[in-house]
């Protein structure tokens, strides 16, 4: 064992810097946040436009985008090996939160399916705005919870908005709560 | 007045257990990276702290080469806790 000495206020500084070194991978999340919302948003206004143009069987853009937005999802964290690096506790809990998100986003796809759309997407927004404020809490990101926000409110107007609008409604709630705050995500270091 | 851990009361040492505070597990480069320490000390005071029973040195190998992972033992759990109440003692906080 070395017999070096320092301080009691050294050793409270130590402690202090290293806490504050445990970068949480801002700019990790933020590929995430920015292919699903990119991916969301794009089948929102597809849909959209392929109704106002009376195109049959508009509702195939779901599937399929977000298919394709599972596999590059999978492809992204393949290549990341993110359970090969060191991992903060906020990490974990932000790995567990978005994976526990998948539940009430199933029962609103069921419920898309054998209830109402109109019924299913103000709970969507509601989920993905609730999951953006958690996010944005743990990982000390103002504008994730901004936009989470956003997107509950957006969510709560949408159950007064008619037809097809909703979609729009959707779109606007990706581009506030995932795609501007993954944007800005991208940009801060730590 | 409660003492100060003689294991844990060393700069590096320190850093190293308050890095393991925050971090499920960490990775050796991460840890010689973030205390900017040369990598044959971090090693050597990696060794103490695992002789004592703070920590868990995980070895791998990913492509090849070869990888170590540390993780906090209940035990260095234990001993920053009494560490950092010590310290409050002494700072009179």
């Amino acid at each position: 064992m070395d017999q070096e000495k320092f301080s009691e206020k050294e050793a409270l500084n130590v402690i202090e810097e290293m806490v504050n070194s445990s970068r949480y991978k801002l700019k990790e999340e933020a590929k995430y946040f920015l292919l699903w919302g990119w991916m969301v948003f794009a089948a929102a206004i597809i849909q959209f436009i392929l109704i106002t143009v009376e195109v049959n069987n508009s509702w195939i853009v779901w599937p399929v985008m977000m298919g394709l937005a599972f596999v590059i999802y999978l492809i992204m964290v393949k290549n990341s090996k993110n359970d090969d690096r060191s991992s903060t506790y906020v990490d974990r809990i932000n790995r567990y939160l978005w994976l526990g998100f998948f539940g009430p986003l199933l029962i609103a796809i069921l419920t898309g399916i054998f209830v109402s759309w109109a019924a299913a997407y103000p709970f969507f927004m509601a989920i993905y705005g609730w999951s953006a404020i958690v996010s944005g809490g743990l990982l000390k990101f103002k504008p994730l919870v901004l936009g989470g926000i956003a997107s509950s409110i957006l969510g709560a107007a949408t159950i007064f908005v008619p037809g097809i609008y909703i979609l729009i409604m959707l779109a606007l709630a990706i581009l506030v709560g995932f795609i501007l705050p993954g944007h800005a995500l991208g940009k801060v270091e730590s | 007045m409660k003492e100060l851990d003689p294991i844990l009361h060393s700069r590096l040492r320190l850093a190293i257990m308050s890095l393991l505070i925050t971090h499920e597990k960490i990775t050796f480069p991460d840890v010689v990276e973030k205390t900017e320490a040369s990598r044959g000390n971090v090693s050597v005071q990696i060794s103490n702290l695992e002789e004592a029973g703070y920590l868990e040195v995980t070895k791998s190998f990913e492509d090849k080469k070869p990888k170590t992972t540390l993780t906090i033992t209940q035990k260095g759990e234990e001993a920053m806790k009494n560490y950092t109440n010590a310290l409050k003692d002494y700072l009179d906080l």
